[in-house]
This record gives C-alpha cells, structure tokens and sequence, in this order.
C-alpha cells in the first residue's frame, strides 16, 4: 500500500482571527479533506502535536466515523516533517487509511511567544537553571547557536539579510502572506532593533494565527489532484536533544543525520531538487539548515545565500511562498503545503505565474524544532523518481 | 508571572548547588562510577550509567563558549540590553550566567571568573562571570 499527500488546506493567516483554534483546525481540516475528494469522516488517523488540538478533539468535532490511529509528535517545529513520516508508514502498514496533520494556534493573539504554554521538553531544566539567568525564548537560545556559528565560520549581517530579504520577495507573490504588499529592503533590515544579538528583527519568523492541515492517504481519491509522493523521509535528534548548554557541539543539529538517511534511503542528492522549504524560524537556521542537508558546503551557507541561489529562478528557490518569516508560522507544516502545491503545478493563477518552480518534479522539506531536532523529506510528483 | 524568576533552593535535583552558591562554591555533580563532571544534573550517568552522582566543588574559572545579548524584554525582573554568557569551565561543563562587564568586552574563548551575586533578601544566589584579568589573573 503506497501512501501518497492526497490533500491540502488551511485558514487564512493572520495577527487575530478571533476564533478559537479548535474552530480553526476544523476549518483547515475539512479544507484539506475537500482538497482530497474525501469526506472529512472518513479521516481514521491523525498525528498531532503538544498543545495543539488532540485526536479527540479532532475526533469529536469532525464527527470521525472511527479513529483507528493517533499519535503525538514532540519535536516542535521539527514535528510536521517528521509526521509525514509517522502518517506514511500508518498507512503503508494498514494501520489508518487516511491520516490528518494538523496544526492550529492563535501564536500572535493568543500570547507571544514567551507567554504560550513551552513545548520544550526537561521544563525543569528550562524553570530553574535558564529562566533565571533571563534565557527564556528560542531567539536566545539559538542565538548562542548563531553566535558559536560566527566564530568557526564567516558569516555577515548583509548575508543573513539575504534570507530575509528572499523571503519577503517571495511573500510578494502569495498573496496569504501576511506580509504581502509589504517589501523589505536591506537599509530595513540592518535598521532592525537588536531582539537577541545576533538576532534582530527581521532575523526573526512572524507570530501568526492560522491553522495548516495535510492528508495523507492510501491512494489519491479517485476525483483529487495529482497525488504528491513522500519518496523518503526521516527525522533526528542532537545529541542531548533537552539540552543546549552541554551539548558536544552546538553546531551538530539533529537535521544531518535525518537528510543524511534521506539521501541514502532514496538514492536522490541535493542537486536533484528544484526547491527547497526550509524551517526558517530565524535566518541563521535556513543558512545552517543549507549546510547540513548537503545543499551548501559547511561554512559557505551564508554565501550561497547572498549569491541569489535561494530565489526563485536561483539554483534553489528556498521557501517560495515567504516561509515563517515572511508567509506566517504554521509551524512549518505550511512549507509542506507549499512544497505540494509547487509539485503539483500551476501556483498561483493570475499574475503569479512567477512563484510557480517551472517542471519541478523534487522539493525537500525540513523542519526545525526544540532545541535542534531536524526532520527531512523529499516529496515528488509523477515526473520525481519511480520508487 | 509578574516577578523575577528565581530557582526553587529547596529542589532536591538542583538545592546543593543553590547551597553552594550561597556559601562562595561551586558544586556541580560527578559520577561516582565514571568521575566525570556533568550539567545539568541528571538521575543516571548518560555515559556510564551509573546511577549515583556526588556534588563536587570545581573552580569558578572558564572562557566565554557563546553569549547572546538580549535586546528584547522578555521574562520580569531583567531589563534589556543585558548578556547571558555559556561558559566552559576548568572541569569541563558549561554553566548560564550573567556577565558583570560591559557586554563590549564579550568575545568567544573570553577568560572569566565566577562571581557570586545575592539576587534577592533569602539569600538565593546566582552565578555571574568576570573578566579573568580584573580579578585573580592580572
């Protein structure tokens, strides 16, 4: 039984939706479920994440003739690539027929990101030995990560701009972006008051509500869109994956080793692919995301870049619909709907003919979360390689 | 959350280096099965196993291993700009702190001390790190 992204869909993103986000993930869920040619009840799997809707919330709102699969994912961002591996293989082994990721969350109205309930895990190492020292967001935290970067390797502001600045260009032509309508140059982004050094504003992902949901099925309903193919997908950890401070090398993400399987698993190299989604909660974890999936020599991330590479008509256009820094922070599941919607052609319709990656046929999609967990897949459509 | 965060003192995983910290040590576990040193504290030796540690005192010396400076207000009680310094010490683990200097002075592989700051009237102390060269080194 071959699994395959039958369906794809989502709220609008947006500062306050003003509903809840159980009333949101319906809405993105019978979204996709639409998007799939299915009846919504029959959705018999779900993969969820902490602190987002449960499958019994899922279950008793969308009416589920019977949920047969559930499962939660605690990587953070890291989770909605990895859950594309935890739905595939409930469906290859029979265990669900169709499964539903989703996210939903009030992440702008609902509190800031300081004040929201933490997914981390080990809270007692968060409470009593970081809070106190006034460390308490990712920023600051991954901001140790970037800085230890700047000393082993070359990085500039203008470089880490690039990111910023590619994905606010891409957000210009989705118009979901929240930032759509709204350019960002490089005078803006130097200007960018100091948020964690070396993170400043615009280094930083937007806060959004909104709600994002993906389909996995055992086939493609028979009235659906050309079905878009996981060809392969894993995830990894750091070492010490609840710990920053003692961990070996800040430098070594769980992503590596989960690209690395990928790679392996499906015989295809980075420079198969005709795009990239890349969890871009800051724009140093796209740069060190390029090197450690293989698409930028370590080191050169930030050159690569600078260098025009990451946009659209680049060697690799990265996060085409604005990612999380310029599109909204569906914690990255958004980057999976994107990546499936560039698969399956014809993005964007009038006057957008520009954010469609012409013949792409590969998109790799990772995800970041916690404290470096990775998460990395390949999708493809029916011109990607036969597996 | 409307005051400072401080650490529990009276936490079992963590009180005797809250304790030692009050009285002018540091004291962060070692395996009593492999010898080695660890933070944060943990029930069983991720390396060797064993399931016993003992707190021991080690120098407050290091260098600086990374070091953000925060712009952005985020937790009461800490006003921006204000450093939070990583700092490898002599014996091999990583501790938090704050940085007593100007954060201009912060560079990675920066020599420092400990310096032991009294954080509120019960006594709770917190870790903070100096420059070597303005206090043992000259």
């Amino acid at each position: 039984m071959s699994a395959v992204i039958s369906g794809v869909g989502e709220t609008d993103y947006s500062k306050r939706s003003g509903r809840t986000t159980t009333h949101l993930g319906m809405r993105a869920a019978l979204a996709a479920a639409r998007d799939a040619g299915i009846d919504a009840r029959e959705i018999d799997g779900v993969v969820g994440f902490p602190h987002s809707l449960s499958s019994e919330d899922v279950a008793a709102n969308l009416g589920l003739h019977a949920l047969r699969y559930s499962v939660t994912v605690a990587m953070g961002g890291a989770g909605s690539v990895a859950a594309l591996g935890h739905a595939r293989l409930a469906v290859e082994s029979g265990a669900a027929r169709h499964v539903l990721i989703l996210r939903a969350r009030n992440g702008c109205s609902g509190g800031r990101i300081h004040e929201r309930p933490s997914q981390l895990p080990a809270q007692h190492f968060r409470t009593q030995l970081e809070h106190p020292y006034g460390w308490n967001t990712a920023a600051q935290r991954y901001a140790m990560i970037c800085r230890r970067y700047l000393h082993e390797h070359e990085l500039t502001r203008e470089q880490l701009g690039a990111v910023a600045l590619a994905a606010r260009a891409h957000a210009q032509l989705n118009p979901r972006a929240m930032t759509h309508g709204r350019e960002l140059t490089m005078e803006q982004y130097l200007a960018g008051r100091m948020i964690a050094d070396p993170y400043h504003l615009f280094d930083c992902c937007l806060e959004t509500d909104g709600a994002c949901a993906v389909i996995v099925s055992a086939r493609a309903a028979a009235d659906g869109p050309p079905p878009v193919r996981v060809l392969g997908v894993a995830e990894g950890r750091p070492r010490t994956p609840d710990d920053l401070t003692n961990r070996p090398d800040l430098l070594a993400i769980g992503l590596a080793p989960a690209a690395a399987a990928v790679w392996e698993r499906t015989g295809l190299a980075p420079a198969d692919m005709d795009a990239a989604m890349v969890y871009d909660c800051f724009t140093f974890e796209v740069i060190h995301q390029l090197e450690a999936a293989g698409f930028a020599p370590e080191g050169g991330g930030g050159k690569f870049a600078a260098s025009g590479a990451i946009r659209l008509g680049g060697s690799l256009p990265v996060n085409t619909h604005g990612g999380l820094l310029s599109e909204g922070h569906l914690s990255g599941l958004n980057h999976v709907v994107e990546a499936v919607r560039q698969l399956r052609g014809g993005l964007g319709g009038t006057g957008l003919g520009a954010r469609q990656v012409e013949g792409a046929r590969h998109v790799a999609v990772t995800g970041w979360g916690d404290l470096g967990d990775g998460s990395f897949a390949v999708l493809a459509n029916e011109r990607g390689t036969a597996r | 959350m409307s005051t400072r965060p401080l650490p529990d003192n009276a936490d079992p995983e963590f009180a005797p280096h809250w304790a030692g910290l009050r009285e002018g040590r540091l004291l962060v576990p070692r395996c009593t099965g492999c010898g080695r040193h660890s933070w944060p504290p943990r029930p069983v030796c991720p390396v060797c196993h064993a399931d016993q540690a003992e707190w021991s005192e080690v120098a407050g010396r290091g260098t600086v291993y990374s070091w953000t400076l925060v712009g952005h207000r985020t937790l009461p009680g800490f006003e921006p700009p204000y450093a939070v310094v990583l700092v490898e010490t002599d014996a091999g683990v990583r501790l938090l702190g704050a940085f007593t200097a100007d954060s201009g002075e912060l560079r990675i592989g920066l020599p420092v001390t400990a310096v032991h700051q009294q954080a509120d009237d019960a006594g709770t102390t917190l870790l903070a790190w100096a420059p070597a060269e303005r206090t043992t080194h000259a």
